[in-house]
This record gives structure tokens, C-alpha cells and sequence, in this order.
């Protein structure tokens, strides 16, 4: 495989144009291909490659170190790509300046040296397409990245090319490929434009005929009873007093076929009261209490744990809220991990009377809730004493378990739990609370969230756990959404009765994690150049302390050489038949005679073997002998010769 | 999981080869920048790898379809020797004529030799030294074994040799190499002509068929003959064996009786007159017989110690003067092999052969062996024996045949010196032992 000259600089030059690092791109260049002007190369053995490599990882780690504090992650790709020219430039200086046409790239960073050695490659072709490849990644939408690249790919595939096709056969592939890479180039993007417009379409239709909220819209039977397998940590509560014991997330209306639907299509931008405070309610608000918050937001958005009479929020981390009018407040943009300090009150303001969704009843559970209402006391009296008595009515007979239940012999899952079975979890417990409350005429609403109940004492704060989430029903009682679990008191104790072994170990993991990552998030506190000074120091330190390991001996320059061994040449008239006879169409076999290959020739007709070669002989004496040939011989050779010679001239 | 992990390699290092031989070295690099390429440039909205996809996309798929219609009318004609030596570059000449009407040029030649695969039995079976230091996933994937067993299956180096240009209606010859890496016989199933397309990306590859066997002789040391000092050197072997002709029992000299000299022979007056025993020396149909055996018995499949043993045997082999004497080799393969070389018998390039093709034994025990010299030792005037491992049975075989008063030089052929460092205290020899390393051997031969 050839590398032409210069092709190398010219694909720098066009890395530093598309990149805007022209100045870059100019010096490497030069660096480069001042390689075939300067004579001057390097003795380097397998040892110095591999430490050399040691060193460009390093500079690679650290550039990978600065480009991650000093960008988003989604870009570091594409930016490490975008470099990779400079990075890898060390490689490519020690293959151009060493005696060796190969490197051996394997890197040890101080181990000991291994029992194997590393193939020898040689880098250009590979260092070429950094270069187009770093061109690529800076996006610059130039017109001329298409036929620039092209330029230099046939520039290299011209000097590769198969040598049974003329120059021109080859120019015309060449229009031809590139024609049809550039109808390629203009049917991606069309294609790219199609299905991005046809899959915009499609899900914006998949969101609509599914109540417009994407992150949480309905909830059914089993979903919260998946998260308590697990001990994963949610979110941490810090209070100076005893923290509310539930948190809520969002709550919901309309009951269908065992699933909850909420009204979550209706969110309203909060507007800021200050830079990182909001009015989640109308102020002034009541003296009340303060929890902290630090919720993990993996994608950065999502719903917001709220504890009951919430009105004002404080965050740094937080930058876009939404609310609806069932009270559940959404995060759109926020840090992976929000910390926020909400005020609230537990005399909660008084709120207009919710709609009539409040209150339906799906025929199908009527029949259940009829049976179950025969049951109850104080079904004529206040709406506090019927919510009493529906909390009374699951005190006694009705237990706690994980399983999912079934319709059984029953038209519903409602029906077997309520009148068969009695056990199950947090969600049959809200949603046949819920809908108790209506048939007794409350308004009423299935509430999702997490009870808030382990203290750490590792972190001094209240941890919530996936399997602390939990569903509960609001009763709409004087003006106020009441709280009413009538889930049995111990879940809590049998579900942490499930937990891992292990998981005070993975607490000490996520404890750590955690703080790292509110460390990186910020404190307030931008350590970015102070870290990318560092990460350059000590980059530059260890590139320093391997550079002092490398012994780089100059190669003696071949110039010297060459003047030992260069004679003045030596004009003999053996030289043109010489010629002639490597010119010739028959090649020389293996240890063949020079005097039997040009009788094999066929150039002279009359061909004497024996004065030929006394011809040569005199020839090689002329050549090799420091006495010379005397007069004679000189005359016999150039008659000789001379003879040989009129021979060829009268043929022709 | 080794089954399956075998049909895997297998079914890989076909595909591999079927890829090798439509693609160039170049098309093949072009071929990985096309798929990172896709791969990154799947959005074209955020980068312009796209762009780079399609244009090595498009001269990779303008080179496939011009390779397809490749094709040469060279005839060729290999003068290919009947053997060769290992490790050393095998020069013939090929004899190139163009039938066509047009010129050629740029066709490459390469020999076409049978493609190696190891079976089943051979993958499970044998193990690559060091292989149990290799991590666990190396281990259990047995990738590196399967690489292992592919070098040695490796039989001859080769590589695309581009042709002359040749005039239509021409003939032209080329001098080609090939270099042969083991002993052994090697198939050539033929050759292939190669043509380019026009952008160097692919090829097309075209086997002829013109099978040869050339059977690659061992290595070569250059060595001195052997000579056995107090050895006694002629033996009665008739005209055929015998060095020279002439007026039976010709009287030559006197000399010490030694172990196994005819009493007639010898002369009492002398014995007398010295008070030692003096034996008449005949001039005429006497000769000199050695032995020289080859251990043979490791539990390895490949033994680097025993292919520097074969090259010692063989380098031995060559050294003797044939005229002059009698060697018979003593191996035991898959069954207990003597054969002799000198005047009369079979000459040296027979036994270059069966050198050529002697394999380890794994089945049988060195007894075999032993009893085999024991049996033969009586004809013997000298024996070398080479070692490729030392234990309390080698130990006997070599005492027992000191014991019969036979001069032994015995060799002991290891990796490195350590390995005898470890070993020479747990055997007891009655014979200098010689060492040599399997480095150097050229130097370290001449201490035989």
C-alpha cells in the first residue's frame, strides 16, 4: 500500500479548515511533511513506540478529562473526535521521524513489560482518516467537505490503483463513483428529513390518542407493587422537625377497567417569583414548616414529591415548573439530581369543589360497592364520620400482601379483593377507598406518591426507597382534600421484611454516588478552570516523567555514508551493451551468468560467448581493479564493445 | 462450548478467506471506515460522516462490480524442485506466455496452497504451552489455541507477486519465492492470478489448478563428522558395506583389543611381548556403523525441542561420509523405525525423507525406544542418542549402553538452560551429557 507525499498535509489542512484550528492544521502540516526535508531521524526502538504511546494516551485522557469539565457529556464524542488529529499527532511524529517505516502502538502505562509484542502498523492511512473522520464531526455543512474529501481519497487511490486499467478508465470510474456518492449524499439527507418527519407525526399522534402527558397519565393496578422489590433510593428528606410521612406525586380522577386516568394534559407554567423561588399557591402563605428534597431526575425532568399544603418552593436546581390543577407539579428542566426546600402547612388553604369526576363510579364496581356498604356504619352521618368509617371498615379483617390479585370468581379484581380475598396492596386499598367515599357521596381522588419513614443514619436524612412508594385516596371534606390510607399499618415492616442483604452496602455506594454527583451539579461553586489547570499539570507531569524514561538516539545520518562509498564514476564502453541487456524482455534466472543471460537474449545475432566475455571481464576490471586496464586492453575493450553495438545499430 | 466455539472459528476463518481473496488489503480498510462510517453517520443532521459513507461507498461498490469481470490470459509454468529446506527461501522460476491479444499487466501470482483447518479432535486435544497462565475468558473462548494451531498448521509463507508486463504473443520468465516454515510435505494445489480493479479495492482471484508435493526437508546445521574416540571402528561387512577393495586381509596396523574384536584376530606375540591385548587391524571390507537415535516421545503436538532434535539428526545425517560408514537412525513414530544410510543401503536423501516426515510419539512409552537400541546396539562401533527430555528411563538406556562399553555421545536438546538446571540432579549419568539450548544452535552443535 503507497502513501503518497503530502497527502497527509493536505488532510490536515482540510481537518484545520473545517474545524476552525487552521492555525493547527498549518503547523502539523508542516511538522509532517518537513519530514521528507529534514534528515534527521530517530534510533527508536520498541520501547520508546510503546512509551510514546504511553504518552499520547495520556494526553488523550487528559484532553478526554478537559473536554468532559468543560462541556456537556452528550458532545464529548464528537468533540474527542474532533481532536483527535492533535492527540494522536505524537504517533505520527515518531513514525515520520524514525528510521522505522511502522509503529507499535500498545500502551503499558507503567506495567511491566508484557510477554507479547505488538504488530507494527504503519499509522498514515490510519492518522488520513482521523483526519477526514475529525473534519466530519465539526459539522460545518461546507459545500466543499463532499469534493474536498473526494479530492483526497482518488488522490490516494491513484497511487494504489490496479495497473491493468489506464488513467483514463480510471477518471471515468472516478466521475462515475463520485457521481453516485453525491446522489447518496442528497438521498440520506432527504431520507434522514422523510423519516424524521414521518416518526414526528407518529408519536405527536401516539401522545394525543393518549391524553397528551408522556410521563404520567394513568396509572393501574400493580405498578406501585413492582417498585417495592426494590431498595433503590429515590429521594432524601431533610427536615428540622419530624418530615410529613407521605409525599405526593400526583393524583387521579377517573377509574376505567382497573387502571386510574388522571387529568395531567392541563399543565400551567409556573412563573418564578424570584430566580430560584415559586408560589405554588396564591400568597400570603401560612407560617408553616420546611422539608428538603433531593430527588434524582435521570432525565432530567419529572414529577415532584410534594408533602400535603404545600405553597413555596426554593431551588437552585430547578428551572422550569409546571403545575396542574390537580395539584401534581412537574419538572421540564432541571439537574440529574434537584434539591429543593419546600415551605408548607398542615392547616392547608381551603380549595373550590372539584368537578364531577370526583365522584363517578364505573358500573362495573357498583355491585361490590353496594355489598360493601351494608356492611358499614355511619353511612347518614358527617362526610369526617363516613371517611371514619370507611378507615374502621379495613382495621379489622383486611391484611397486608404483595400479591397481585386476580378477578377470581368476582366480575372485577375490586369485587375478589373486597369481598373474598381482603389482602393486597397499597393500590386496591386506595382505589376501593376511593371509590367507597364517592358511593357514600365524598368527592374523592386516588393519590400517588411515597411514604417518607427510614431514617439513614449514615446520611443524617430520611431516605426514600422505591418500595416506600405508595397510593392512597383524598377525601374532599370542608374545603380541604383529606388524606385517607387505609392501607394496614405494617406494609412498611413486611415490605422492608423483602429487602436485600446487601443493601446497607449499596446505601454506602449511593450515599457516595450521590454526593459526587451534588458536588458536580454544584454547590454554587464553579471548579472547572481550577480542575482543567490541574488535569493539564498533572497530564503535562507524567508526559514529562516518561519523556525523561525515553533514550532517543539520533540515527547516524545516511549522507555520510553515501560520501564513503560514492567513486568516481568510471566510463566504460561495456556500459551501453549492459544496459541493453536489462532492458531486454528476458529476465535474469537465479545465479545465471551475465554472459549466458545476454547470449539468452537473442539482441546480436553473432554472438561469440568467449570474447564476450572477455569483453566483460575487462569491463568488471575497469570497474573493480584499482590498477586500472592498461592501453591495450582499454583498445581491445572499446573495439569489442564497439562491435557489439554497430550490431544493434545496423538492425535497426 | 468447544464444538460450537470450533464450527464458529472455522466457519470465520472461511469467511475470512473468501473475503481475503475479493478484497485488497486497502478495500478491506475501506470497508471498516464505511461501516464506522454508517455507524456515526446515521444522523446526518449532526455531523457530515454521512458524507464520508457514501463516497467510500460508492468506489467500494464501483470497485466490487469492476472486479467481477476480471480475467487474464497468462498461462503460466511453474519449475518447482522436488524438495526443499525449512526455513529457507525457496527461488523457482515461472515461465509466463501471453496467448491473448493485448498486452498484460499488473496480474499478481501466488502459489495455491491447501487451506488448513484443524479439526475437532485436534482443537479439543491439544493445548498451546503457557496456556494455562492466560486469563479466564482466553481460557474458555480457546481463541488463542485456535490461533496457535492455525501457525502451526501454517505450512509456507507466500505472498502476491506482481507479473511483468508481457507483450501479446510473448513469453517472459519470473523468478518467484515461496519459504516453507515446517518439514514435511506441503501440497500446492496450483496458483492463483490476481487482477485489480481499477481503484485497488478489490480483486478478482482465480485459481489454477496445477497440483505439486514438494516435501520440505529439515533444518540444516553445518557440523563437523562425528568420530568416536577408542571406538572400535572397522567391522567385517563384506564388499557392499565395505570402504575399500583390495587383497583380503591386507595387514594395516596394530591396535588395542577392544569389546567385540574377533579373538582370531588377535596377535599373542604382540600381546604377549606388552602384556596387553593387541589385535591385528585388516585393511580391506571393513567398515564403521553408528547409531544415532531420536527421542521421540513427548506429550506435546507441536515441540519446538524435538523440531531442533530432527535438525540435529539431520544435520548429523548429512555430515557423515557415507562412503565411509554406516548410520542407522533409530526412531520410534507410530511404529519402531531403524534405517540405515551408507554405501550399498539407502542413501542420505531417503533418509532426509523419512526425517522429513517423523512425528512425536504420544501413545507410546519410551521403552519402546529403549528396547530398540538395546536390540540394535550389538552392530553399533558408536551410538548418539538425542534427548528431548531427561528422566530414570532415558538414564538406563544411556548407562546400559556405557555399560556395554560402546562409546555414547548423548545430547540433550531443551528450550532453555533452566529446564536442565532443574532436571540434572534427578538422573545420574555415566556419560558426559552435552546441552544445547534451542537458541543458537549453530554455535552450541559443535560441542557434539
Amino acid at each position: 500500500m503507497k502513501f503518497p507525499q503530502l497527502l497527509l498535509g493536505g488532510a490536515l489542512i482540510f481537518w484545520g479548515a473545517e474545524t476552525d484550528n487552521l492555525f493547527i492544521g498549518l503547523v502539523l502540516c508542516l511538522l509532517f511533511e518537513g519530514s521528507a526535508l529534514v534528515k534527521t531521524r530517530y534510533n527508536l526502538s520498541e520501547d520508546d513506540f510503546v512509551k510514546i504511546s504511553d504518552l499520547t494516551s495520556l494526553v488523550f485522557l487528559g484532553s478526554v478529562a478537559l473536554i468532559l469539565l468543560n462541556y456537556e457529556p452528550l458532545r464529548f464524542l464528537r468533540i474527542t473526535t474532533g481532536w483527535l488529529p492533535l492527540i494522536l499527532s505524537p504517533l505520527m511524529l515518531a513514525q515520520l521521524y524514525s528510521t522505522s517505516d511502522e509503529i507499535i502502538i500498545g500502551t503499558r502505562l507503567g506495567k511491566k513489560k508484557k510477554a507479547y509484542t505488538h504488530k507494527p502498523i504503519d499509522f498514515r492511512l490510519y492518522y488520513f482518516m482521523i483526519c477526514i473522520f475529525g473534519a466530519a464531526t465539526s459539522n460545518s455543512r461546507s459545500i466543499w467537505f463532499f469534493p474536498v474529501m473526494g479530492l483526497l481519497a482518488f488522490w490516494f487511490l491513484y497511487c494504489n490503483r490496479g495497473r491493468s486499467y489506464s488513467p483514463i478508465f480510471f477518471l471515468s470510474f472516478l466521475v462515475a463513483s463520485s457521481s453516485l456518492g453525491y446522489g447518496c449524499v442528497v438521498f440520506m439527507e432527504l431520507g434522514h428529513r422523510y423519516v424524521m418527519h414521518k416518526s414526528f407525526r407518529f408519536w405527536h399522534n401516539y401522545y394525543r390518542s393518549h391524553e397528551a402527558d408522556p410521563y404520567k397519565k394513568h396509572v393501574n393496578f400493580g405498578e406501585t407493587g413492582r417498585m417495592k422489590l426494590s431498595g433503590e433510593i429515590v429521594m432524601r428528606v431533610g427536615s428540622s422537625t419530624k418530615p410529613p410521612p407521605l409525599l405526593k406525586e400526583a393524583s387521579f380522577f377517573t377509574y376505567y377497567q382497573g387502571d386510574w386516568l388522571g387529568n395531567q394534559g392541563d399543565f400551567e407554567y409556573i412563573p418564578p417569583a424570584t430566580d430560584i423561588t415559586w408560589n405554588l399557591t396564591e400568597p400570603p402563605h401560612r407560617e408553616g414548616q420546611k422539608v428538603t428534597v433531593e430527588l434524582n431526575l435521570p432525565r432530567e425532568k419529572g414529577l415532584l414529591a410534594t408533602p400535603p399544603g404545600a405553597n413555596h418552593l426554593t431551588s437552585r436546581t430547578i428551572y422550569d415548573l409546571r403545575q396542574n390543577t390537580g395539584g401534581t407539579i412537574k419538572v421540564l428542566d432541571g439537574a440529574e439530581i434537584i434539591s429543593y426546600d419546600m415551605g408548607y402547612s398542615l392547616i392547608a388553604q381551603k380549595v373550590g369543589k372539584p368537578g364531577d369526576r370526583s365522584l363517578d363510579i364505573p358500573s362495573q364496581e357498583l355491585y361490590v360497592l353496594e355489598r360493601v356498604l351494608t356492611v358499614l356504619k355511619a353511612v347518614d352521618g358527617s362526610d369526617i364520620a363516613k371517611v371514619d368509617a370507611v378507615k374502621s371498615y379495613f382495621d379489622k379483617g383486611f391484611s397486608y400482601s404483595l400479591s397481585l390479585l386476580g378477578k377470581g370468581e368476582y366480575d372485577t379484581a375490586l369485587g375478589n379483593f373486597l369481598l373474598h380475598k381482603k389482602s393486597g396492596f397499597c393500590e386496591y386499598y386506595a382505589t376501593a377507598t376511593a371509590l367507597l367515599l364517592r358511593k357514600l357521596g365524598i368527592p374523592s381522588r386516588y393519590v400517588i406518591g411515597y411514604a417518607v419513614s427510614e431514617k439513614s443514619p449514615l446520611e443524617g436524612k430520611y431516605i426514600v426507597r422505591k418500595r416506600h412508594a405508595h397510593a392512597w385516596a383524598e377525601a374532599f371534606v370542608d374545603g380541604h382534600w383529606v388524606e385517607v390510607d387505609t392501607t394496614p399499618a405494617d406494609w412498611l415492616v413486611k415490605d422492608a421484611q423483602k429487602a436485600s442483604f446487601f443493601e446497607k452496602v449499596r446505601d454506602v455506594f449511593s450515599f457516595l454516588r450521590h454526593k459526587y454527583k451534588l458536588f458536580q451539579i454544584g454547590s454554587g461553586e464553579d471548579y472547572t478552570l481550577h480542575f482543567s489547570i490541574v488535569v493539564v499539570l498533572l497530564t503535562t507531569f507524567l508526559v514529562f516523567r516518561i519523556y525523561r524514561r525515553m533514550k532517543v538516539e539520533r540515527a547516524q545520518e545516511a549522507e555520510e555514508d553515501d560520501q564513503i562509498r560514492c567513486f568516481a564514476p568510471i566510463d566504460s564502453p561495456f556500459s551501453r551493451i549492459i544496459t541493453m541487456v536489462e532492458q531486454s524482455e528476458e529476465s535474469r534466472n537465479e545465479n545465471e551468468p551475465f554472459v549466458q543471460w545476454a547470449g539468452r537474449t537473442g539482441i546480436w545475432k553473432s554472438f561469440e560467448s568467449s570474447e564476450f566475455e572477455g569483453l566483460y571481464r575487462l569491463h568488471l576490471q575497469l570497474r573493480f581493479d584499482p590498477e586500472g586496464v592498461s592501453g591495450e586492453e582499454s583498445l581491445f575493450l572499446q573495439r569489442g564493445s564497439q562491435k557489439y553495438l554497430d550490431q544493434v545499430t545496423d538492425r535497426n | 462450548m468447544s464444538r460450537r466455539l470450533h464450527t464458529l472459528y472455522t466457519f470465520t476463518e472461511r469467511l475470512k478467506l473468501r473475503f481475503s481473496a475479493r478484497f485488497t488489503k486497502l478495500g478491506k480498510h475501506f470497508l471498516l471506515i464505511c461501516c464506522i462510517a454508517f455507524f456515526f453517520g446515521l444522523n446526518v443532521e449532526r455531523t457530515m460522516i454521512y458524507q464520508v459513507f457514501t463516497l467510500f461507498f460508492s468506489l467500494l461498490a464501483f470497485s466490487f462490480v469492476a472486479s467481477l469481470r476480471c480475467t487474464s490470459s497468462l498461462k503460466i509454468k511453474r519449475v518447482l524442485p522436488d524438495t526443499c529446506v525449512a526455513g529457507q527461501e525457496l527461488k523457482y522460476t515461472i515461465e509466463i506466455e501471453n496467448d491473448s491479444g493485448k498486452i498484460e499487466r499488473g496480474i499478481q501470482y501466488r502459489e495455491a496452497c491447501a487451506d488448513f483447518f484443524p479439526d475437532w479432535q485436534e482443537f479439543s486435544t491439544s493445548k498451546e504451552d503457557g496456556e494455562e497462565k492466560r486469563n479466564i475468558f482466553d481460557r474458555k473462548m480457546l481463541h488463542y489455541r485456535w490461533l496457535w494451531l492455525m501457525r502451526l498448521g501454517r505450512r509456507v509463507e507466500n505472498h502476491d507477486q506482481e507479473l511483468p508486463d508481457i507483450l501479446p504473443g510473448k513469453k517472459k520468465d519470473m523468478e518467484s519465492e515461496l519459504l516453507p516454515l515446517q518439514r514435511g510435505n506441503i501440497h500446492l494445489k496450483g496458483y492463483y492470478l490476481t487482477r485489480l480493479d481499477p481503484f485497488g479495492l478489490c480483486k478478482r482471484q482465480v485459481l489454477y489448478r496445477d497440483p505439486h508435493n514438494l516435501l520440505v526437508l529439515p533444518k540444516l546445521y553445518p557440523m563437523p563428522s562425528l568420530f568416536f574416540d577408542g571406538s572400535r571402528k572397522y567391522h567385517q561387512g563384506g564388499i557392499t558395506a565395505a570402504l575399500e577393495h583390495g587383497g583380503s586381509n591386507d595387514f594395516l596396523s596394530l591396535r588395542e583389543y577392544v569389546h567385540g574384536d574377533p579373538i582370531k584376530h588377535i596377535d599373542w606375540k604382540s600381546t604377549a611381548r606388552t602384556g596387553r591385548a593387541i589385535v591385528k587391524q585388516y585393511r580391506d571390507e571393513y567398515f564403521s556403523r553408528y547409531g544415532l537415535v531420536l527421542d521421540s516421545f513427548t506429550t506435546k503436538r507441536f515441540s519446538n525441542v524435538f523440531e531442533e532434535a530432527v535438525s540435529i539428526a539431520a544435520s548429523i545425517l548429512m555430515s557423515q561420509d557415507s562412503e565411509r560408514s554406516v548410520l542407522d537412525l533409530l526412531f520410534v513414530g507410530n511404529e519402531c523405525v531403524t534405517c540405515s544410510v551408507g554405501k550399498g543401503l539407502a542413501d542420505r536423501k531417503q533418509m532426509m525423507e523419512i526425517l522429513a516426515s517423523v512425528t512425536t510419539c504420544r501413545d507410546e512409552e519410551f521403552a519402546e525406544l529403549a528396547g530398540l537400541v538395546k536390540s540394535h546396539s550389538s552392530l553399533l562401533s558408536g551410538i548418539v542418542v538425542l534427548l528431548i527430555d531427561l528422566d530414570e528411563q532415558r538414564q538406563d538406556l544411556i548407562n546400559y549402553l556405557v555399560g556395554l562399553q560402546i562409546p555414547v555421545k548423548a545430547v540433550l536438546i531443551v528450550e532453555e538452560i533452566r529446564e536442565y538446571d532443574e532436571l540434572k540432579d534427578k538422573v545420574q549419568l555415566d556419560t558426559p551429557l552435552s546441552v544445547i539450548e534451542c537458541k543458537n544452535v549453530e554455535e552450541q552443535i559443535v560441542q557434539i
